[in-house]
């Protein structure tokens, strides 16, 4: 899976509810961790992610 | 040629060798790593982490033992050494190359995903590098400091400059003139380097040139590729960049701190990373929290309580921060005492800033033995005679018990200080406390029975 398709999978993660870093983790338990950072960067760099009130990342409308 | 000191590899090379490093084969998912550091009883070296070249190594300082084992240190020691060491100093010395740059990546291959950064604490806003020296060029010299570094993209991370310090105040300078402040972040330095920079030190005066002081040999430096700031030269992983002049704009945080507490999520600036630079077969250190990083501010606040205590003029005997205060809130000292000695040791203590809690006993203590120290305190003290409490004294936001959000912006937190003189009371005759021996104590050995 490409950084780009699986930053589109935290994406829909994040859109499902807010979730901190660690929760989104646990949701990818079937993928590799220096993956996930790559995802991570491609994801942020889209300048999409906010927070909420008690830090957990969320998709900004 | 000036003496060399160890580096970070000599120190795990050193460790090692006397067995009290936890050196681990097997390849490990980086997810685990925090939580294998807090289970190992003694320090860890990961060996293979999947997906990473780089080795891992954690859990060097978590407690009073294994960060004076670091250090080279005998533990009772940490107060009186680093005064002594700090009052020594010995400038850094720039030398022409270092191991830090054996490999050397910058532009588009700077890949902050090559390194095995870790998730530390649930509530975390990402992973964390932790255990990073920043070295800035300020007015008066280099100034070094401790910060935590939340990742964020192959060539970002987040820092925490909220808290007043010598990088705040550079970065202010720089953001006024819209300028990026260069900066080199050196990962994997020895203890006393780490130590040094996490030491508030005063106005002028260089961190690395106490580092040299308690080292006796200066620290190398090297000039990075990329900025214009020097970098430790044997350092296992240098990060080259700069703190973009876009002021406190970015998210970053919570992190699970040096108090056992989450930090909120804050607004920080970013590091735009230039370049990459380590060592061939680099190890990535990592500083658990709570404990490694508590345990990096014990050394100078025990030196601060010997000289509090040594100007109130205080026969000192020996000084303990406690490590469930975060090693700097509480404090045990014990005095050979004149009449009065216990109370005017307490103010001594409870006039350093961070002090919360102090406690005082005589010499025959161990203050190292809670059970000796609690043998003290429940039969030398009386709560209405030995107990002082200040109140409206200086505070920290990071305790909860000062209720910081009913505090109104910019309004600084305020706090009670309580003392306690655990020495045997003046007017009790000292045969009232004369402690049990137990027969043939000298004279019988078990082997013989054995």
């Amino acid at each position: 899976m490409t950084a780009g398709a699986l930053a589109d999978r935290m994406a829909a993660l994040l859109r499902a509810r807010p979730r901190t870093f660690y929760e989104l983790l646990r949701e990818l338990d079937d993928v590799e961790y220096r993956a996930i950072l790559q995802a991570w960067g491609a994801l942020r760099e889209r300048r999409a992610l906010g927070r909420d009130e008690h830090g957990r990342y969320l998709l900004r409308a | 040629m000036s003496p060399t000191r160890p580096s970070f590899r000599d120190v795990v090379t050193r460790l090692e060798r006397e067995g009290v490093l936890l050196s681990l084969a097997k390849e490990v998912d980086a997810r685990h790593l925090s939580a294998l550091v807090v289970k190992a009883d003694r320090p860890v070296l990961f060996e293979r982490v999947r997906g990473f070249e780089m080795k891992v190594a954690g859990g060097l300082f978590w407690n009073r033992r294994r960060f004076a084992t670091a250090l080279g240190w005998p533990d009772s020691e940490l107060g009186t050494r680093f005064a002594a060491g700090a009052r020594a100093m010995i400038d850094p010395e720039l030398v022409p190359s270092g191991p830090a740059q054996e490999v050397v990546k910058v532009g588009g291959d700077v890949d902050l995903t090559e390194l095995p950064i870790p998730l530390l604490a649930e509530r975390d806003g990402g992973p964390y590098i932790s255990a990073g020296v920043v070295i800035a060029r300020g007015d008066r010299g280099l100034n070094a400091g401790c910060y935590r570094l939340m990742y964020r993209t192959r060539d970002e991370t987040g820092i925490d400059l909220v808290t007043v310090s010598d990088l705040r105040r550079l970065y202010e300078a720089w953001l006024a003139r819209n300028e990026p402040l260069p900066i080199s972040v050196s990962i994997g330095v020895h203890a006393i380097e780490i130590l040094s920079a996490a030491y508030k030190a005063p106005l002028g005066v260089s961190e690395m040139a106490i580092a040299g002081g308690l080292h006796g040999a200066p620290v190398p430096l090297v000039r990075c590729r990329t900025v214009d700031v020097p970098a430790i030269a044997d350092a296992e992983i240098v990060l080259e960049g700069h703190l973009l002049p876009i002021g406190w704009t970015e998210d970053e945080g919570p992190f699970g701190e040096f108090a056992g507490m989450y930090g909120d999520l804050k607004s920080n600036p970013v590091l735009k990373v230039t370049a990459i630079t380590h060592r061939r077969d680099a190890i990535f250190q990592l500083l658990q929290m709570p404990w490694e990083n508590a345990w990096l501010g014990a050394a100078a606040t025990e030196a601060q309580v010997w000289n509090a205590l040594r100007t109130a003029g205080v026969d000192v005997v020996d000084v303990a921060v406690t490590e469930g205060s975060a090693c700097r809130w509480s404090v045990i000292a014990s005095i050979r005492k004149r009449a009065g000695g216990g109370k005017n040791a307490l103010m001594a203590i409870l006039a350093l800033p961070d002090t919360k809690h102090a406690l005082v006993v005589d010499e025959g203590i161990d203050i190292h033995d809670p059970t000796e120290v609690e043998w003290a305190r429940t039969f030398c003290v009386q709560a209405d005679k030995d107990v002082i409490v200040i109140e409206g004294a200086q505070a920290k936001h990071v305790d909860p018990s000062v209720r910081p959000w009913e505090l109104a912006k910019g309004q600084l937190p305020m706090t009670a200080k309580m003392g306690i003189d655990a020495t045997i009371p003046e007017g009790i005759p000292p045969m009232f406390y004369e402690r049990i021996r137990h027969v043939w104590l000298d004279d019988v050995k078990l082997e013989d029975y054995q």
